[in-house]
């Protein structure tokens, strides 16, 4: 027997042989492509054709689901039109060319990814990635706006698939995205079209569910991210800044309090809630704090705790950098006790003789300033040594921490304000009589 | 020496990469094909990321270097930041094409470099009857920086970018056909900041289609580079 030439690459191969040893071609039927090797790489085209061209068929939803969202934009922009009445310049045909031409891009897209899938993928990937820059600029990274950059990663990975899918679509031309119909006169009742229908059908319904599954593990992966994402993301509870609050006040540290504040210890609020903590005497030893029961509400929290008879309410924001802050503390009212042992010391100081009785009933914290100014003044009208008899007295609006109360004095009247500050009523302000 | 067939058992020569009985791949020859389709689906997978770190590089790199320069003037700072980020997004692109030189072909006869003129004044015109029904964003004032930026470095810096490394990696993609209409949508896009949104985009497709097919036929930067140039030079003085 002889040696036998292969037509495809032209190897001399040993006699007997079916097909070529250098490129498999099967030497009795002396066609190109006929061999086991071109078999092999077709079957090979058309597995690796029908794992990837999913990803062109979601990019195809993709694209429909734009166009409806664009639909839904015509729409809108009709309603609007009616509103918005007269526009300015070219503003009306932009806008209108505008929400048509979304319309006419994302349905041509919708359409016609099957047949150019790479260019139009491109289009989608690139319209996609504008978009996300956009919002992600707009909105920083919030958990919606990862989603899209994921997706946008995606999409961008879908144009490789697709750059395939177009190569191997190219190469084969029986390989295509959609199935085409049957001819109808091959659709006789019974025959091999009723089959290959019938086939079809099944085809579709297991494809169908197939896809249903898909999606709705697609579905549930989303959701997870979703959560996982917004659980990475979500500030911390504000449990902890309450339960350091709490310890706070249970050791009476007003300037530890202060330091929960966003302007910090020296702020405004800080010395706010120190006066007011020292007003009542609770600087020292603060009353007890209950259980805390938390109201949420978004970036911020009100706590109430029980506190004695009463309630006190604290307010709580979350910032990003520095965490929970305080915001304020609404303390519990309180009583305060009667006015006249207040009184009847200031009349006692007022009748004695010298400024030094007078001077002790000021508030401590401010008696070096004003007692020097009152003692001016007494001096003034020489009343420094002996001052006129106090007549009777208007006590002011009872239940008040802040009582101005009226002496008569001969003719005219004396003004004096009292602040209770724990333990005492004390005197934080004097207004003589006219001279 | 002989070695048996793992399909049908035959004896076939050790040097052979099919069976002489049955036609089937040897399981060296299988490993060969089947590194040469990763080989591929790895070049692919590397081109449209690079085509996509050119889309987003440029335009993250746009708005953040806005924000970078925010509150400055309409001046130098302004054109090198955006300039600057085109060109990074380019190289970036490249980079992950693997492909640097590659990207960058300068080398155009004298006939492609004149044929530019009349390719800008088409674009152009293109874009005056777009931007005249349509969107015009608002003439800035023309300082020396944004005649710089806008006549020198967006050329040099979108070129590069658009029918440099996107061009190559396009073609990695698909035909030149294909490429010269990939790019032209990523020119599009790139556009898309501006203030009109797509409105922005049609007149920048054609212009792409336009830059791109000298980019194609002439085979080098230096026309498209030129045409552009061209382009928003011939733009400015209309604004």
């Amino acid at each position: 027997m002889e040696a036998i030439t292969c037509p495809e690459c032209e190897a001399i191969q040993p006699a007997g042989s079916a097909f070529c040893e250098n490129c498999g071609v099967k030497l009795v039927v002396a066609e190109k492509g006929s061999g086991r090797g071109a078999a092999y790489e077709r079957s090979r085209a058309r597995q690796e054709f029908g794992r990837i061209k999913q990803t062109v068929l979601i990019v195809r939803s993709v694209f429909w689901a734009m166009s409806a969202f664009a639909g839904l934009l015509v729409l809108l922009w009709f309603v609007a039109l009616g509103q918005l009445g007269e526009l300015g310049g070219n503003w009306r045909l932009a806008l209108t060319v505008l929400v048509w031409g979304q319309l006419a891009v994302t349905i041509a897209g919708a359409l016609l990814v099957t047949r150019a899938p790479l260019v139009w993928t491109t289009v989608g990937a690139c319209w996609w990635t504008l978009d996300t820059v956009l919002n992600v600029w707009l909105g920083g990274l919030a958990p919606m706006n990862v989603f899209r950059l994921v997706l946008m990663v995606s999409f961008w990975f879908a144009v490789a698939q697709a750059a395939r899918v177009q190569r191997l679509m190219a190469a084969d031309p029986s390989l295509q995205l959609v199935r085409k119909r049957l001819d109808p006169e091959l659709r006789t009742k019974g025959g091999i079209a009723d089959t290959v229908q019938s086939r079809q059908r099944d085809d579709r319904r297991r494809t169908g569910r197939r896809r249903l599954a898909m999606f709705g593990v697609v579905a549930l992966g989303l959701v997870a991210v979703v959560l996982v994402i917004g659980m990475v993301t979500r500030p911390p509870t504000v449990d902890a800044t309450v339960q350091a609050f709490a310890e706070r006040w249970a050791r009476g540290d007003a300037e530890a309090i202060g330091q929960l504040f966003e302007e910090g210890a020296a702020g405004r609020r800080a010395t706010s809630l120190r006066d007011d903590l020292e007003q009542r005497g609770w600087n020292a030893a603060s009353p007890r704090l209950g259980e805390p029961e938390v109201v949420p509400a978004e970036g911020s929290a009100l706590v109430h705790f029980p506190c004695g008879d009463g309630r006190l309410s604290v307010g709580f924001r979350y910032d990003e950098r520095a965490g929970w802050l305080l915001t304020q503390v609404t303390l519990p009212p309180f009583e305060v006790p009667d006015l006249a042992p207040g009184i009847d010391a200031f009349r006692r100081a007022w009748a004695a003789d010298g400024t030094d009785a007078l001077v002790a009933c000021l508030r401590p914290a401010s008696r070096e300033r004003l007692g020097t100014s009152l003692q001016r003044l007494l001096e003034k009208r020489d009343w420094h040594r002996q001052r006129p008899v106090l007549g009777d007295v208007d006590p002011g609006q009872p239940g008040r921490d802040r009582r101005k109360v009226l002496f008569a004095l001969g003719n005219d009247e004396l003004g004096v304000l009292f602040e209770f500050w724990h333990p005492q009523w004390v005197v934080v302000g004097v207004t003589l009589p006219r001279e | 020496m002989s070695a048996h067939c793992a399909s049908c058992g035959a004896p076939r020569p050790v040097a052979a990469r099919f069976c002489g009985a049955c036609g089937a791949p040897t399981a060296e020859h299988r490993r060969v094909l089947l590194h040469g389709v990763r080989a591929d689906r790895l070049r692919t997978q590397r081109a449209a990321l690079a085509l996509g770190v050119a889309c987003a590089g440029t335009l993250f790199g746009l708005l953040g270097g806005s924000d970078l320069v925010a509150g400055a003037d309409d001046g130098w700072p302004t054109v090198l930041v955006g300039s600057a980020s085109v060109f990074v997004a380019a190289l970036a692109a490249s980079l992950v094409l693997g492909e640097l030189r590659a990207t960058l072909p300068l080398t155009a006869s004298w006939r492609w470099c004149v044929a530019a003129l009349p390719t800008a004044m088409l674009s152009l015109a293109a874009a005056w009857i777009l931007t005249a029904y349509l969107w015009s964003a608002d003439a800035a004032m023309p300082t020396a920086a944004r005649w710089i930026g806008v006549v020198v470095l967006a050329p040099l810096g979108e070129e590069w970018l658009c029918r440099g490394a996107a061009w190559r990696a396009a073609n990695v993609l698909a035909s030149p056909r294909s490429a010269l209409l990939l790019t032209a949508i990523l020119f599009a896009f790139l556009h898309g900041l501006g203030g009109g949104y797509l409105l922005e985009l049609p007149h920048r497709f054609v212009a792409g289609l336009l830059f791109g097919w000298l980019r194609w036929r002439s085979g080098s930067l230096l026309p498209g580079v030129l045409a552009h140039g061209l382009h928003n030079l011939g733009a400015m003085c209309l604004a």
